[in-house]
């Protein structure tokens, strides 16, 4: 029983990628944000307590974090990724009852939206720590 | 020796006496157009031997108290997969079920409904319709091409056969159609036994290598829909795990698309 | 919607049909849907927090004072515990995707729990100077 073009375009192999990422992203997502939670909270909880510094988190403690150019590459792929399998996952969600084609579409294109909109914002404000 | 007492409507009684009584409620629907409405019918039923099986339960009350009593059975054993029901919540043949494991304690009562996600006809018979046409959908449309005087030979120690071995016990009996959540929340869903069924078909060497043949199941509404739940695996009589076709079924598809992803490898998608 | 709260009764054992039936697979899989969806109001809150920083670095150290509150540091606990399920259950059903364990699913959720636990008392004990100063 060969699915006709039609059936094709209505069930679509887009599915898999998403669900592909998803994986992805996730096994992605657990190392980087073990480094970034051990990053920026628990590693200025050890300095503060070591006398290094009086507030745990300041402006200047995450523009020094950034002059290194790993923790950008770090901070930008985490941005994405979680932007990425959290939104994702949100789509599951919402298509989960009834993934007709058209509820799809409004469902994609929103989400799609948010994301780009919510990584432009992150960017921004991760740019303001690096120039 | 066990006093044979068969009048005529009246069920077998084995020598002991009935030991107990047990409540036997059954969810029933009429099935006349214009009054589709369920209910709960209570039946005390004597328990007759260690072994009485729900199904016995249902046959006593059919014979005994409501001949109008509808509920599908055949051959009795856990063979053919007719019997089907939820019973005290659980998804079950009713020739499996023994009375004796289900009250215990302080519960002395048995409440048997129909299969879930399939329509009700009447009292526990549900039209398994769609059940069906699903599992038509994953059968692969095209027959392997082999010359005249080829015969097929699986060896029972191949690794083709051990796999797909197990998955074979299916006897379409629903009940994981019934278990599976997915199925309730999505109508399109193919559910666990179509997908175990495309994974005996697709991993067989035998079947013909249709490009669309992986379609059918690797979109929105077959693989990627399930969650591994394993509702399905937990309800199984026959022990099968349909989760594990469908992930193996899910590794194969992505072996393929990513190979073709990146050139290597052949574009059939039949061997892996 | 309805589908959705049936369900969810029908696995809560609430309801007279009882259920005998291994439900932890299904509770796993709740729980991970539920986790993400927390996850992911939390993300769009610490984006948002961070991105003061737009507005100068004073404001910037004001808003992270107020975030450092001890209160907040024990909310960032359940945040971890959170996270944790989420990243185990996560990698569980990876495993599941790779063949391995299918047939200890239920008991993989036991441990999937009991690894949150550790690693949010972990968490706890290296937090406690951030709760208590």
């Amino acid at each position: 029983m060969a699915l006709d073009k039609n059936r094709r375009l209505q069930y679509g192999t887009q599915g898999f990628w998403l669900w592909l990422l998803q994986r992805f992203s996730g096994l992605l997502l657990v190392l980087l944000v073990l480094v970034h939670g051990w990053v920026t909270h628990f590693s200025p909880i050890a300095d503060m307590q070591a006398g290094i510094t009086d507030e745990v988190v300041t402006f200047d403690v995450v523009k020094q974090r950034l002059a290194q150019g790993i923790f950008i590459v770090l901070d930008f792929a985490l941005l994405g990724a979680v932007l990425y399998h959290g939104l994702n996952g949100v789509r599951n969600i919402l298509l989960e009852w009834k993934p007709a084609a058209n509820r799809q579409l409004i469902v994609n294109v929103g989400l799609w939206t948010l994301g780009i909109a919510a990584f432009a914002v992150g960017a921004r404000a991760l740019l303001v720590f690096i120039l | 020796m066990p006093p044979s007492q068969s009048e005529p409507g009246l069920y077998w009684f084995s020598y002991f006496d009935a030991m107990e009584n047990i409540s036997l409620s059954i969810r029933r629907t009429s099935g006349n157009p214009g009054s589709t409405e369920p209910y709960w019918q209570r039946f005390s039923v004597p328990v007759h031997s260690e072994n009485m099986s729900v199904l016995d339960a249902l046959i006593w009350v059919q014979r005994n108290v409501d001949q109008s009593l509808a509920f599908r059975c055949a051959c009795r054993v856990g063979m053919c997969g007719t019997c089907g029901n939820v019973i005290n919540g659980r998804e079950g043949l009713a020739c499996r079920t023994l009375v004796h494991n289900l009250v215990a304690g302080d519960n002395s009562e048995i409440r048997v409904m129909p299969m879930r996600h399939l329509p009700v006809v009447r009292d526990l018979v549900t039209d398994m319709t769609r059940f069906h046409t699903k599992i038509g959908k994953t059968v692969p449309s095209k027959p392997a091409e082999t010359s005249e005087g080829d015969i097929a030979a699986i060896l029972p120690n191949s690794r083709e056969r051990k796999d797909i071995e197990p998955q074979r016990e299916c006897i379409y009996c629903g009940l994981c159609y019934s278990a599976c959540s997915v199925v309730g929340f999505d109508y399109e869903f193919l559910g666990p036994a179509a997908l175990n069924r495309a994974f005996m078909a697709l991993f067989d060497s035998r079947t013909g290598s249709g490009q669309d043949d992986f379609q059918v199941v690797a979109n929105e509404h077959g693989l990627w829909r399930c969650h591994t739940m394993f509702e399905c695996t937990a309800v199984c009589p026959k022990g099968i795990s349909p989760t594990l076709a469908i992930q193996r079924l899910k590794r194969r598809v992505v072996a393929q698309k990513l190979k073709r992803l990146f050139r290597l490898g052949r574009t059939s998608v039949r061997q892996a | 919607m309805v589908t959705l709260v049936r369900t969810l009764l029908l696995h809560s054992g609430t309801s007279r049909d009882g259920h005998t039936r291994t439900r932890v697979g299904w509770w796993a899989w709740l729980l991970q849907r539920i986790s993400g969806v927390l996850l992911v109001g939390y993300l769009f809150l610490h984006i948002g927090v961070i991105s003061t920083s737009q507005a100068g670095s004073e404001t910037f150290d004001g808003v992270l004072k107020f975030v450092q509150h001890p209160l907040f540091a024990t909310l960032d606990i359940v945040l971890i515990a959170v996270i944790l399920y989420h990243a185990f259950n996560g990698i569980r059903v990876i495993f599941f995707d790779m063949g391995v364990g299918i047939r200890h699913q239920a008991a993989l959720v036991w441990v999937c729990a009991v690894l949150t636990l550790v690693g949010t008392a972990a968490a706890t004990y290296l937090s406690l100077p951030l709760i208590f100063r």
